[in-house]
């Protein structure tokens, strides 16, 4: 829960550099003028009358303006003028965009045309955009257009819930392998079951405690909705169109999500079975929860940047790949095939894994010296090599 | 049959044990004996294949120690160790699981070991719960229950009182009648004498002795004479062929160069009649150990409290 709210406040920390403070911005014009730009830029800025530009340039220079717009009585000559070390958040196209549709209002009211014919010019053009895919030149249609904010905020929220679940089951991984190591309680399984084999039975075990949790999870919520019907909750789910997620984009969500639960667990083991005191665990464990969380602040900025060439080569790697796959599926930016490859590579990843995890185990196990968990690392891999 | 053929291991520049050889039968209780550092800890871990040889091979009837072979062994660490929220029926149960018996075979003898070792507690309490003594008992239960064809021991007499360590002694006696094969170590040579068919000694990681315990015992002569009768220390010390005369439980303890002092001192001693004591025995595990040892590391292993008169 508290990497949650690191994650929320990170995000509107975000959101608030990004959208600033509003500028003041000054008109020098007539007070016709001044008055429709006050209506037009209401959301965008804060509007005030400037005498003349003498008035303009003083408010200017003494940072009472962050800007000032001058323009004549046809609007066909306009002058705009900012402060580029103003914190405000300056927008000088959208004031162009407005002034240039001011100009054709002012044009066609010229012309003695009718209200209903000026309304028709003016009128804004009907725009439908349509995201396609395009791939080896060949453009296809995405089959879910209009599922895209259900689904980008279906892969959002995703993306918070595994990270909550990877902090619990590396802190609880952590914690189970660090106390039968530290408590010497392993000394006396060892002669039952070899260290390699014990280790792959934990990490069996550990996911399928995950699974059943997620199985018990929907038990409950469906219990839930059943005890809920009395209150009509359906006319709120209603709300959302939840066929627009897809059968695909839900199941491979799911898979990269255990996937990505099964390497972060095993990463979790390894770095528990290098300490020798319990009381040690939660530090080596942090290292774990460190790399958990990078992809987790990534995942907050992959909807508006989707295509970016880093996102999409982060979006195949595995420890990374399930906080911006499902993203980049959400904002069609990936296919299904893209999904089926970001998780192949994962099983693969996870197979490597527990193979050389469970060696890494075998090896520390026992080993009750005082080395720092990276050292022992790097110490068995020179070892392999050598 | 255990046999150990050879065995070296090195832990990077650390020799910890050097050519170890020796071997057990069935039915056959082997003392383990040795410093702190010795390698005592190292060779149960190469038997146990927690560990890998640098040479040498270790092999139970023949062959060498797999899986298979792992649930016959029962092993307890010097290094106590169980789960504390456990109830203590299903803690033993789940290590006799581990070594390939049901619950069901289990189940029926829980409360005869529980009685046998007089564990202070019940089956259904969690092992926390237990004095640290009966926690050890609970781990030697589960070292026990699955009726190990081999067994092995660190240090099991650690931190039980006399009673206690002879409720163990009867135990293992009974498992070695039984036909199980058993090492242990100990800190505690009187343990080792009483009830070892065999010893091997180490130091720093060599094998000093290896032998039938009788056998390496006689092997140094019957050199230790304890006399309780009215020759004084000043006199015994005078004789040729004495070599220390130390007080000891209320007589003297004299040490000898030659067994066939012994009767010399033996004559001198009853030439006036009856005397309450004259016992001419080799030499104990301790004296030996402190004669294998070295006066530094006797030093050291008092001060580990290794050794006792």
């Amino acid at each position: 829960m508290f990497f949650v709210l690191i994650g929320i406040g990170a995000s509107f920390l975000i959101n608030k550099a990004v959208s600033g403070n509003q500028p003041t911005i000054g008109i020098v014009g007539q007070p016709q003028q001044v008055s429709l730009l006050k209506t037009a830029l209401k959301s965008k800025a804060s509007v005030k009358s400037e005498s003349s530009l003498k008035a303009a340039k003083n408010a200017l220079s003494n940072e009472k303006i962050d800007a000032y717009v001058k323009t004549n009585a046809g609007y066909t000559k306009t002058e705009i003028v900012a402060n580029s070390k103003s914190s405000a958040n300056f927008d000088s196209s959208s004031i162009s965009q407005i002034i240039s549709s001011l100009k054709t209002e002012s044009a066609v009211a010229k012309l003695g045309l009718s209200a209903k014919q000026v309304k028709s010019i003016t009128a804004p053009a009907s725009v439908k955009t349509k995201y396609v895919s395009v791939e080896n030149k060949k453009v296809s249609q995405n089959s879910n257009n209009g599922g895209r904010s259900v689904r980008y905020l279906f892969a959002q929220g995703a993306t918070i819930i595994i990270f909550m679940f990877l902090a619990i089951y590396i802190q609880m991984t952590g914690s189970e392998i660090g106390t039968e190591k530290g408590s010497r309680i392993l000394e006396s399984i060892l002669p039952a079951v070899p260290a390699r084999q014990h280790f792959t039975g934990k990490i069996i075990a550990i996911v399928g405690l995950f699974i059943f949790q997620l199985i018990a999870y929907i038990f409950i919520a469906l219990i839930a909705f059943a005890l809920a019907k009395p209150f009509n909750y359906s006319k709120y789910l209603n709300l959302v169109d939840w066929s627009q997620l897809g059968t695909s984009f839900i199941v491979l969500t799911a898979l990269i999500t255990l996937g990505a639960i099964i390497i972060y667990i095993i990463l979790a083991a390894v770095f528990a079975s290098m300490v020798s005191r319990q009381e040690d665990v939660a530090k080596s464990t942090s290292v774990v929860m460190w790399i958990a969380m990078v992809p987790y602040f990534l995942s907050f900025a992959v909807a508006s940047s989707a295509n970016a060439p880093v996102f999409k080569v982060l979006s195949f790697i595995p420890l990374i790949s399930q906080s911006i796959m499902p993203i980049r599926m959400a904002v069609s930016s990936a296919t299904t095939f893209d999904a089926l490859i970001a998780l192949a590579l994962q099983i693969l990843i996870i197979l490597l894994l527990v193979k050389f995890a469970s060696g890494i185990y075998a090896r520390n196990s026992l080993d009750y010296g005082d080395g720092k968990p990276l050292k022992k690392l790097l110490k068995y891999f020179q070892s392999k090599n050598s | 049959m255990l046999k150990l053929e050879h065995v070296s291991k090195s832990f990077d520049n650390l020799r910890a044990l050097v050519d170890e050889s020796w071997q057990l039968d069935e039915g056959q209780i082997l003392g383990l004996i040795g410093q702190n550092g010795a390698g005592k800890s190292t060779t149960f871990k190469l038997i146990l294949n927690f560990i890998e040889t640098d040479s040498g091979q270790i092999t139970w009837n023949q062959k060498p120690i797999d899986n298979q072979t792992m649930n016959m062994i029962g092993f307890l660490p010097e290094e106590r160790g169980l789960y504390p929220d456990v109830k203590v029926g299903n803690q033993i149960m789940y290590f006799a699981e581990l070594h390939g018996r049901s619950k069901a075979e289990i189940k029926p003898k829980l409360q005869d070991w529980m009685d046998r070792f007089d564990v202070k507690g019940s089956l259904n309490d969690k092992v926390k719960k237990l004095s640290k003594g009966n926690q050890q008992k609970v781990q030697l239960i589960t070292a026990l229950i699955h009726e190990p064809k081999l067994i092995i021991l660190d240090e099991p007499f650690s931190g039980l009182d006399p009673v206690n360590a002879q409720i163990l002694l009867d135990i293992i006696v009974e498992q070695k009648e039984k036909g199980a094969a058993i090492i242990y170590s100990s800190h505690d040579m009187n343990n080792v004498s009483s009830i070892a068919d065999k010893i091997v000694m180490l130091n720093r990681g060599h094998v000093v002795l290896n032998g039938q315990t009788n056998q390496v015992r006689q092997s140094f002569g019957r050199t230790r004479v304890y006399l309780e009768s009215p020759l004084t220390a000043a006199e015994l010390s005078a004789i040729e062929g004495v070599e220390k005369v130390e007080k000891f439980a209320g007589g003297l303890q004299i040490s000898l160069s030659d067994p066939k002092v012994g009767e010399q001192i033996f004559k001198l001693a009853t030439k006036n009649g009856y005397i309450t004591a004259f016992d001419q025995q080799p030499p104990t595990l301790d004296q030996i150990f402190r004669m294998k040892i070295g006066s530094d590391a006797i030093k050291e292993a008092e001060s580990e409290g290794l050794t006792h008169e």
